[in-house]
């Protein structure tokens, strides 16, 4: 047999033999039994010294094209066993995904932080700056400065836990309206969130809760910004399809006072049990800072206005998450807690 | 103040339905608490005549009536009244109907006899609290017409919550006058009609104010020869439906034109006044007195008495008195209609705790001009239903000219203040509907005469308020007030107790929030002795209970208390913490107020799949601190051996936490002791910051370091030390070695036992070494790693091993 049958042989030969190899394996058996040290390719290119000296450039030649195709053949086949392996493992591989994620267990945010964060977020937003006041305040603070004397039937609002005779458990946060402005001339624009104390005790009231105060006080303030300022905050909280209403209301620190009513958040205005009926949910109280709020601190009436609002922070933590028992928010019950 | 539709209307012809009134004046500040109708849909009792009237077969003190209630065939009704006779006109409720005092009446037999129906009487009828009889009706009212309409009682009653601010609202007057307004309709005026008969007042009685302060105005009428009886039916449906009592008719008078007028009136029996003298002083300190409800009140000097010529008679606008109320023995009878000063009245009510529906007025202050309209209304009244005669004259103490009080309000700081544009016109129209008098006599400001019975309103921004309520609030157009923003930014102890939070959440803990007012005796049970600061705490002096009585002066107790409430709802694997303030008592008027940062664990981490569900220990939580610090950028953190061991921490498992050389707090597991008495039985361990002292050790500045891009060595360095020596110490003298290219120093083991000595450990650590700018060579690390060897050894406690 000649070397150009040969060649044609062993070709024939590599492409039945590597038809059939699956596997990584059989591709390296194949490559060590053709392109190997003691290979048929390398064989041949061995016996290339024992022709006549004319015919060895042509069949040189030859060779080298068979080496050349014999490799680009296994690198083709490799590619596709490779492939066809990888097809498979992923065919086979698989989890079942119902199973649980590993975690690590986590902790939550009281919802009264949640919220308070939420509310201190807005106001924060329109350039109010957030500050702070004593629980323990001086009667002078917490009622006398907020124009209500002793024996003011105003007092009657709101029962007051008394350390001494001139020392209460602050009532609201109002009275950090008279620290600020004792402190800082105008312009001033700060919200004050904290606790608040009042001597009462059943399913709708609790000894302690949250309030966020605002003061706002600059030229030229009305109680038409004191309406954009809070209508933007309700819409921001609660969505900006919420109705507000403003209905005149009295509080002996503003004047004129208001109270804020938003649209039945539950029954959205139609009327509920939690609306009582009347499709109107009241969130916080308001109004313009009154003249004799100034006189405390120095402020002069015909130059600067402002207005102030004080927001109970339970009451917005109530409707946002529908919690009907305000205690619940005190009682730290982990089965409550875990779910915000 | 409720207020009845009908009596309303006698003021002022509204139009409007109950529910539409309400809301409208909810608008202008008088909040409508609720509705209640009266009579309303009760179409099933009508009027009935009584045609026979015969004995029950069975029953002695029964009647048999046959009724006509129009057309159809009589009913055969029972009835066991005895004021009932033939030809009686009488409300009937029918079969199927309910009563508006609860029950439903049904077909039934009544001791064997048929019932189709029921003769009702006034009490049934929820118009009286007792009646002793059938209710007799005027005999041309139509048959079968339903009741309550015919009768002109149907009525809806509309309860307003009335701020303190508005005293000139506790009447049907004063709401009447609210409703004039907002509707702009005019208000009805009242005319009495007074015929004075006899000897004069001024003979009778002599009236002296020592104390004019608290009593500035006294008015006073005599009316001789009442007859003291039941009211009338209409005054007593006022009273009932007003939620008051019917006592009997010149009582009843006083409280009509309590509730009618807003001026309280109390009426003597004159004839008990010793010496017909009237003596308006003040109380001697612990003087004695029996107010009309037979209770004995000690009084004190700041207390205001009417008296008589020999002691008090009654506690001014708080209560009359035993010895002289009205009975039925009394004839004559002194009205007594007084202007009081607020403050001193509502002192007394409060002291006494006795607050009456009078106080309740004279604090919120009445109209000093309304004092003489309401004893002549009171008076014509019991003229009318009592039989009376006034006396000739009326007393009048210290009256004084009526003071016209008269404001200057500029239409511009109306605009200003509210954020809006009404002219002058729309300013004085809105005034004039609340009674309001006013002039203009330049461009841009309006003289304002305020009607004395507005106490509230005294300063210009009072009618921007009157203004803008009438107007409506609907009306302002919301304007944001954002003209330049000067936004400050969040300071650091801010922006940490809000990283605080989360990292605590992050590493599982739940936030708790418990009451400032704590148990005092959690002290006793925390070991802590009498003279330790804990102690100081703030007392309240009304608390709600004894076990809310203090306020804490720190956080844990509060915490463990939290865990063993869960704990008995089943939930054992716990970890919470609470960041808030405490208080401590400095000495000073107001207590010192600090934030604390507290923590609690215990039980095992909660179930998760695929986790190990070891039992907490001090390492956990120890980790929880360092970690938070880490997040805080505390560098400065370490904990020692606490310099003064807590009673309420376990002695051996416990350390201070400190920042710098500033103590901030504590960790450790509870002492047992203290988790027994709180009936827990398993190991808790917490800790507990004072937040302001540790996060003064906030690095605010992070600075990037240079990453070796070239490899780390590491080499371990095992050592033996004296059982005792906390590896802490070993690790701050291998850092104490300081070498630029030692990065790190990790612990793996530590060993004690076997190829150990008695008393002795190994303890392993993994140091790595890299350098900035190079490869380390091996010889070069082994020749630091050699020098830190002998750098840790040298003096003797520290061996290799």
């Amino acid at each position: 047999m000649d070397l150009k049958q040969e060649i044609s042989a062993l070709e024939e030969e590599v492409r039945g033999h590597l038809s059939t190899i699956e596997t990584l394996e059989g591709l390296e058996r194949f490559r060590v039994g053709y392109l190997g040290k003691k290979g048929k390719v390398t064989l041949l290119t061995k016996r290339l010294g024992t022709l006549p000296r004319e015919e060895r450039p042509e069949a040189g030649k030859e060779i080298n094209r068979l080496k050349a195709w014999v490799e680009a053949e296994l690198e083709r086949k490799t590619h596709t066993v490779k492939e066809a392996l990888r097809q498979k493992r992923l065919a086979e591989e698989r989890v079942d995904i119902t199973l649980p994620g590993r975690r690590v267990p986590r902790g939550r945010d009281h919802p009264i932080t949640l919220v308070s964060r939420e509310i201190t977020d807005i106001f924060v937003g329109m350039g109010f700056e957030a500050v702070e006041g004593p629980e323990v305040e001086l009667d002078y603070y917490n009622f006398e400065a907020l124009n209500i004397p002793k024996d003011h039937p105003a007092r009657d609002m709101q029962d007051t836990f008394y350390i001494s005779d001139n020392v209460v458990l602050r009532t609201h946060t109002s009275p950090v309206q008279v620290r600020t402005m004792e402190k800082q001339r105008p312009p001033v624009r700060v919200i004050a969130l904290g606790v608040v104390y009042r001597c009462d005790s059943d399913v709708t009231h609790t000894p302690m809760f949250h309030q966020v105060e605002g003061l706002l006080v600059d030229k030229n303030i009305t109680m038409g910004d004191l309406k954009g300022v809070l209508t933007r905050f309700v819409h921001l909280m609660f969505g900006k399809d919420v109705g507000v209403r403003f209905r005149p209301s009295y509080f002996p620190f503003t004047e004129p006072s208001a109270e804020v009513d938003i649209q039945c958040v539950i029954c959205k205005g139609k009327g509920c049990r939690v609306c009582g009926n009347t499709g109107w949910l009241e969130i916080l109280g308001c109004g313009m800072v009154d003249p004799a709020v100034y006189g405390f601190v120095d402020y002069d009436p015909e130059t600067v206005s402002g207005f102030a609002w004080g927001l109970g922070v339970e009451r917005v933590a109530m409707l946002k998450y529908g919690i009907n028992d305000l205690r619940s928010f005190f009682e730290n019950d982990l089965r409550f807690l875990s779910q915000f | 103040m409720k207020v009845s539709l009908n009596w309303l209307k006698e003021w002022v012809d509204v139009t409007d339905t109950p529910e539409g009134i309400a809301e409208r004046l909810t608008m202008v500040g008088l909040e409508a608490a609720g509705i209640e109708p009266y009579g309303v849909g009760y179409d099933k009792i009508v009027i009935g005549k009584i045609l026979k009237i015969a004995r029950h077969p069975d029953a002695e003190k029964l009647s048999l009536c046959e009724v006509t209630v129009g057309g159809t065939e009589p009913l055969s009704i029972i009835c066991g009244a005895k004021n009932i006779y033939e030809g009686a006109v009488v409300p009937v409720i029918l079969v199927g109907e309910t009563l508006p005092t609860g029950p439903k009446i049904k077909r039934s037999k009544i001791r064997g006899v048929l019932s189709e129906g029921m003769i009702c009487s006034e009490e049934e009828l929820g118009l009286a609290e007792h009646s002793s009889g059938i209710m007799l009706l005027p005999e041309d009212l139509p048959l079968g017409e339903p009741f309550f309409r015919v009768t002109g009682l149907e009525d809806a009653v509309i309860d307003f919550e009335i701020t303190p601010n508005r005293g000139d609202c506790l009447s049907v007057l004063g709401i009447a006058r609210e409703v004039a307004a907002v509707y702009d309709l005019p208000l009805k005026p009242l005319d009495i009609h007074l015929r004075e008969t006899g000897e004069g007042i001024d003979k009778a009685i002599e009236i002296e104010t020592i104390n004019r302060e608290d009593c500035p105005r006294y008015v006073a009428r005599l009316v001789r020869n009442v007859t003291i009886g039941p009211s009338p039916l209409w005054l007593k449906e006022r009273l009932v439906k007003l939620g008051f009592r019917s006592i009997n008719n010149v009582v009843d008078i006083t409280n009509y034109v309590l509730l009618g007028l807003g001026q309280p009136l109390h009426a003597f029996d004159y004839d008990m006044l010793r010496g017909h003298k009237i003596v308006i002083r003040s109380a001697s300190e612990g003087e004695r007195f029996t107010t009309l409800d037979e209770k004995e009140r000690i009084l004190r000097k700041e207390d205001l008495l009417i008296c008589d010529a020999e002691g008090p008679v009654a506690i001014a606008g708080v209560m009359g008195g035993l010895n002289s109320e009205v009975t039925e023995k009394t004839v004559n009878v002194l009205i007594e209609s007084a202007y009081f000063r607020p403050g001193a009245i509502r002192q007394t009510a409060k002291k006494l705790g006795l607050p009456t529906e009078a106080s309740y007025r004279f604090e919120r202050e009445v109209d000093p001009e309304g004092l003489v309209r309401a004893a002549d209304l009171a008076a014509s009244l019991m003229v009318d239903l009592a039989g009376g005669e006034v006396a000739t004259g009326i007393i009048d103490k210290d009256y004084r000219e009526k003071e016209e009080h008269i404001i200057a309000l500029q239409t511009e700081k109306v605009n200003a203040t509210l954020g809006i544009q009404l002219t002058d016109e729309a300013i004085e129209k809105t005034l004039k509907r609340l009674q309001m008098k006013t002039s203009r006599r330049e461009t841009g400001k309006l003289m304002v005469t305020v009607p004395s019975f507005r106490r509230d309103v005294w300063r210009p921004i009072d009618l921007i308020e009157e203004v803008g309520r009438i107007v409506g609030f609907d009306q302002i157009p919301p304007t944001l007030p954002f003209r330049e923003m000067d936004t400050k930014p969040v300071p650091t102890a801010k922006k940490a107790e809000t990283l605080a939070r989360n990292v605590l959440v992050g590493l599982g803990y739940f936030e708790a929030v418990n009451y400032s007012f704590v148990d005092e005796r959690w002290m006793d049970a925390f070991l802590i002795s009498e003279d330790d600061p804990l102690r100081k705490m703030v007392r309240l002096r009304n608390p709600i209970s004894e076990d809310m009585a203090v306020l804490r002066t720190f956080l844990i107790p509060s915490l463990i208390n939290t865990a063993r409430n869960n704990f008995n709802y089943k939930v054992q694997d716990i970890k919470i913490f609470e960041l808030r303030n405490t208080y401590l008592s400095i000495g000073r008027e107001l207590p010192e107020e600090r934030l604390h940062l507290a923590g609690l664990v215990m039980g095992r981490n909660p179930y998760a799949f695929g986790f190990e569900r070891n039992p907490f220990d001090f390492f956990d939580i120890k980790g929880d601190v360092e970690n938070l610090c880490e997040m805080l950028k505390i560098d400065s953190l370490h904990f020692a051996s606490p310099a003064r061991p807590k009673p309420f921490l376990h002695p051996g498992i416990s350390a201070d936490i400190l920042q710098g050389d500033t103590y901030c707090g504590f960790v450790g597991k509870l002492n047992p002791v203290v988790t027994e008495s709180f009936k827990i039985d398993e190991n808790v361990y917490c800790f507990e910051v004072d937040f302001f002292s540790l996060i003064q050790g906030v690095r605010e500045e992070i600075t990037v370091e240079e990453i070796s891009k070239y490899p780390p060595v590491t080499r371990d360095l095992a050592v033996v030390v004296e059982k005792v020596m906390p590896v802490g110490e070993i690790i701050q003298r291998i850092y104490a070695f300081r070498n630029k290219y030692l990065k790190q120093v990790e612990l793996f083991d530590i060993y004690e036992g076997k190829g150990i000595p008695e008393g002795k450990k190994s303890v392993a650590f993994r140091v790595t070494y890299q350098a900035l700018q190079k490869t380390l060579k091996d010889k070069e690390v082994d020749k630091i790693h050699h020098n830190l060897a002998s750098f840790i050894t040298k003096t003797g406690d520290i061996q290799l091993r």
